[in-house]
């Protein structure tokens, strides 16, 4: 089985028993999961275990796939799924505390600080978006997925989440003017 | 006016995974709808793509995966196979016993096969004396009276009076 299977594939050849495809899903799905898991206020130290324990249980239920939507799109409800269940033991979001050396110098202390507020007024609008604008948008435009990926992820269909894309975009170009 | 003739790729651009071509960035370069978009999505845009990829190891997350589900699928085939004992047990215990009696018979001695010259001495010597076609018949006769006969010795369990796991057992060494 080569590198440029299709996750399908892979999937099948795990299945007949082929250890080294199911290595190869981890590598080519894992920096991306890592990263939106980050994104989504994982702690860092928590970031591996929950990567295994995402792919650990789409390998264990993938019967339940079945090919349906797309094995990223899959990938990435499970982890969002834990995250939810993390973030509900642990009793919300882990924030990571800025220290001075990690504060950007502003060469143009006025136009970075308009940047910033308009800046903020797009994130306080995030914040305020339904949550499947919100979640479809993140997935969108941070971790760059398409939306038939956006749609398994998300349980829904890609012609929703274009639409649901498109309604945070605008409420978000409103917020920013 | 609502322009989004660039919203699909905007994300993948601003990233720095895909690049505009010339028409695309004309039109950016005028179309003031497709600029506020690009003002909200590629500050965020490029923020993920510069952000600080997590320290982990693919190798060992995949090897701790896989050893997991080793252990798991261990595990559910021995459940998978206890279930088909329970549902084989009867048949096993019938099998068992056929093949059994099967062993048996053939350690029996043929009496048709033998032959009477080759035999040793018996203790009745007036059997030495007959034809194969006599003894024959003379076998025949007995064995109505032969099949009533125990034929192991008392104190080994017979056959009825094996559990189902014991004739699994005993087939699986009469089976090798």
């Amino acid at each position: 089985m080569t590198a440029l299977a299709e996750d399908p594939q892979l999937i099948a050849a795990w299945r007949d028993g082929d250890q080294a495809a199911a290595t190869m899903l981890v590598h080519r799905h894992g920096r991306l999961l890592g990263r939106y898991l980050l994104s989504r206020g994982a702690p860092p130290s928590d970031v591996e275990d929950l990567l295994q324990e995402t792919f650990f249980r789409a390998f264990q239920h993938v019967e339940s796939w079945r090919g349906e939507g797309t094995f990223r799109g899959w990938l990435f409800r499970i982890a969002g799924n834990l995250l939810k269940d993390s973030h509900r033991r642990g009793g919300g979001r882990h924030f990571v505390e800025l220290s001075d050396s990690d504060r950007i110098d502003l060469a143009d202390p006025e136009s970075d600080l308009a940047a910033d507020e308009t800046a903020d007024r797009i994130q306080a609008e995030l914040a305020r978006l339904p949550r499947l604008q919100r979640e479809v948008f993140c997935l969108r435009v941070e971790q760059g997925l398409g939306y038939a990926d956006i749609a398994t992820a998300l349980d829904t269909t890609p012609g929703a989440a274009r639409v649901h894309y498109h309604h945070a975009v605008r409420r978000l170009k409103e917020a920013a003017s | 006016m609502i322009c989004e003739s660039l919203s699909d790729r905007m994300p993948a651009v601003a990233k720095g995974t895909e690049a505009w071509d010339p028409e695309e960035a004309e039109h950016l370069a005028w179309c003031q709808d497709c600029q506020a978009e690009w003002a909200v999505i590629a500050p965020i845009a490029l923020a993920s793509a510069a952000a600080v990829d997590p320290d982990v190891d693919l190798d060992r997350v995949a090897s701790g995966v896989l050893a997991r589900l080793g252990t798991s699928r261990g595990v559910l085939s021995l459940n998978r196979f206890s279930a088909a004992r329970r549902w084989y047990r009867p048949l096993a215990g019938l099998a068992a016993a056929a093949a059994l009696v099967l062993a048996f018979a053939s350690l029996r001695p043929d009496p048709i096969a033998d032959d009477v010259a080759t035999r040793e001495p018996t203790a009745i010597p007036e059997l030495d004396v007959l034809f194969e076609s006599e003894l024959e018949l003379l076998l025949a006769s007995l064995t109505p009276v032969a099949d009533e006969i125990e034929l192991l010795p008392s104190g080994i369990p017979r056959l009825g009076d094996l559990t189902d796991v014991e004739l699994e057992l005993l087939l699986e060494t009469v089976e090798g």
